[in-house]
């Protein structure tokens, strides 16, 4: 079993704090995503697990067992660096071999796990190359082995793709997920791109400031942001923020919000809100509609750069004077200085209350 | 067709970068070591005319005991220098990588080096007179036996090698720290997670990873030994009984002492042509040109 609990761990160098009292629990065979943006603590988090770092205050458990003054090596994990480490003066193969050499394992385990994990990561051809003569992608693929053959219970990812291209981190995040499937250990993945995040993970912690903000499944985070850092974080482009206002309070947590000059009824909890308190107005570009909507708000945007990808174009925009991305599937001829008349549903807004906590309970949509 | 192209205009840039250190060179090295080869083929006493002898200084030196002896005591002086300033200084360099970033204790590791080699020559001479030195009033406090350190036959080109050890082992921690903080941190911290030991990290990545640093060291240490004269001019000049006369204080002696400048010069090409084969060879063996790193 390598579930991991982490019970008020918090972590200080020297006088500043960088972690504050962190709980989680994360299940055996888990695929954990750590997402927030840099120095946010989450590789930090990652290193106080592995045992690089010591926890200042704090129990981090692996398998129920405390593992505070456990070694890094005794802890079960294996982990794979953003800068691959692997040692330059030697081969693929005894990259892969030195830990357990080192640990006195027999020869023939290790050629066999040797063979099996590059069997996997088809690194066959390359067992006798230099680190220097391998690709960015290679290089990954031998780092990743190393971490297969000493077998743990962890792994441990620091943003190893963030050192490749756009096209090969595609092809290594696929290769990740799948070994994932195949090897059903408990892995942590810290990373700032949140496309990675949403695709890998079971679960993602999202941290900001050495905090957590939010722990949850990737259509969890999209639909139920706790706050507006979740809401703008999760999801590509970024979420749109304008600015609205109470306008009146009813019975059954009925408020109505007006913006733009409009006013639609939301079901939300009134306990805390006034009526002309200011509100903010969440949506994804991806909801916006080039077209008013039945039931919710519509606006005219100025565009101020439209992006043609193709499949879909991006209309970075104006509101007044705010700034807004659309997303626009299909071809169009849309062009810088186009003014667009756009619309929203009720059902596609998230909105937020002045210390841009959520105030609205979605409905996952069922699988 | 412009005047120069690119590659020759990027040549000529370099060229004038290294003009002022290639002055330096062909005055003071290159010229003279071209003299020297001429003069090598002569018999001159630096009063009247040198006059061509072919090769019979190389021919009288190859016979010559003293010569061999020179050559002798140097290797042996090189042998007894060497490995222990270099353990000594890699001990100190890996020490300060792990323990402090204290730059005062890093002055203190290079102070001695920065000393001139006959003031740290004299103070030795003082430290280690067999009366009146401090290093016997230590050994006579412990209740041990005085010993007569630079004075006897026995001990004295020892002692030489001890001074140049304090002296050059903080230049070769120096070194070593350099190159130990080219070698990334993460590197050891992966061996940590896969239960590498200290020890098992130090032989199998750090030295390892060292190597062209550990090529510059040996080469510039070893070569610099084995022209070791200053500290035995002051120390010794030479005695007792010969016993410290190595191959440059020899070859000194024969120039301005016996005037023999052309079979002084025969001896100089000679180390010279040995320097040059041992650091090929230590080159090419250390592989120095190439680094794991990057």
């Amino acid at each position: 079993m390598a579930n991991i609990t982490l019970k008020n761990v918090t972590k200080r160098f020297d006088k500043l704090e960088t972690i504050h009292s962190v709980n989680l629990e994360l299940c055996d065979g888990e695929f954990v995503v750590f997402v927030g943006p840099s120095g946010c603590g989450k590789s930090t988090l990652l290193r106080l697990i592995a045992g690089l770092e010591e926890i200042t205050e704090g129990v981090i458990e692996i398998g129920d067992k405390n593992m505070n003054n456990i070694a890094p090596a005794n802890r079960g994990v294996a982990m794979v660096f953003q800068s691959y480490a692997l040692y330059p003066h030697m081969s693929v193969r005894e990259n892969m071999s030195f830990g357990m050499e080192m640990r006195g394992e027999s020869k023939e385990n290790i050629h066999t796990r040797i063979t099996k994990a590059s069997h996997i990561l088809q690194l066959d051809e390359l067992l006798d190359r230099k680190p220097r003569q391998l690709s960015g992608g290679q290089r990954q693929r031998v780092a990743i082995g190393r971490a297969i053959v000493r077998e743990p219970d962890v792994f441990l990812f620091d943003e190893p793709l963030s050192n490749l291209d756009a096209e090969l981190r595609v092809d290594m995040r696929i290769q990740i997920a799948q070994l994932h499937k195949k090897l059903k250990a408990t892995m942590i993945y810290v990373t700032h791109d949140q496309v990675e995040a949403m695709t890998l993970a079971d679960k993602i912690v999202v941290l900001r400031a050495g905090h957590i903000e939010q722990v949850g499944s990737p259509m969890e985070l999209y639909h139920n942001p706790n706050n507006m850092f979740v809401a703008g974080f999760i999801g590509s482009p970024k979420m749109n923020f304008l600015p609205a206002l109470i306008s009146d309070i009813e019975a059954d947590n009925s408020v109505i919000v007006a913006f733009n000059g409009q006013k639609i009824l939301f079901k939300i909890q009134s306990d805390k809100l006034s009526i002309g308190d200011p509100v903010t107005l969440g949506f994804r570009p991806e909801h916006i509609h080039l077209a008013k909507q039945e039931d919710g708000f519509h606006f005219d945007i100025t565009v101020d750069v439209a992006e043609h990808l193709g499949g879909i174009s991006y209309l970075y925009s104006r509101f007044e004077n705010n700034n807004m991305t659309i997303e626009v599937s299909g071809e169009n001829v849309l062009t810088s200085g186009d003014v667009l008349s756009v619309g929203i549903k009720q059902s596609d807004c998230y909105l937020f209350d002045q210390a841009g906590k959520t105030l609205i309970e979605r409905v996952l949509p069922n699988r | 067709m412009p005047f120069m192209s690119r590659k020759m205009k990027n040549s000529l840039f370099g060229y004038l970068f290294i003009f002022p250190a290639l002055i330096g060179f062909l005055l003071f090295y290159a010229w003279p070591a071209g003299r020297a080869v001429g003069i090598s083929f002569t018999d001159w006493n630096l009063l009247s005319e040198p006059y061509y002898v072919g090769l019979d200084n190389y021919v009288d030196m190859l016979e010559d005991d003293q010569f061999w002896n020179g050559l002798k005591l140097s290797a042996y002086y090189v042998l007894l220098n060497i490995p222990l300033q270099v353990m000594l200084g890699l001990f100190l360099a890996v020490a300060m990588d792990r323990l402090t970033k204290s730059l005062f204790v890093k002055a203190a590791i290079l102070l001695p080096y920065l000393l001139s080699n006959v003031l740290v020559a004299l103070v030795w001479l003082w430290m280690l007179d067999p009366i009146l030195g401090i290093v016997n009033s230590l050994v006579s406090f412990f209740g041990l036996t005085p010993q007569a350190y630079l004075g006897d036959p026995d001990q004295a080109l020892v002692s030489v090698a001890a001074i140049n050890i304090w002296r050059h082992m903080g230049l070769c921690a120096m070194l070593f720290l350099a190159g130990l903080q080219t070698i990334p941190k993460y590197l050891y911290e992966s061996a940590s997670l896969e239960g590498v030991t200290e020890f098992q990290m130090f032989r199998k990545i750090t030295l390892p990873l060292l190597r062209p640093v550990m090529v510059f060291v040996l080469v510039t240490s070893v070569t610099g030994s084995f022209q070791i004269f200053d500290t035995i001019a002051v120390t010794t000049a030479g005695g007792p009984l010969d016993s410290t006369r190595v191959i440059v204080y020899y070859i000194v002696q024969n120039a301005f002492s016996f005037y023999k400048m052309g079979y002084a010069s025969a001896m100089s090409v000679t180390l010279c042509m040995i320097m040059l084969a041992y650091t090929l060879l230590q080159m090419h063996i250390m592989r120095a040109s190439e680094s794991d790193l990057n």
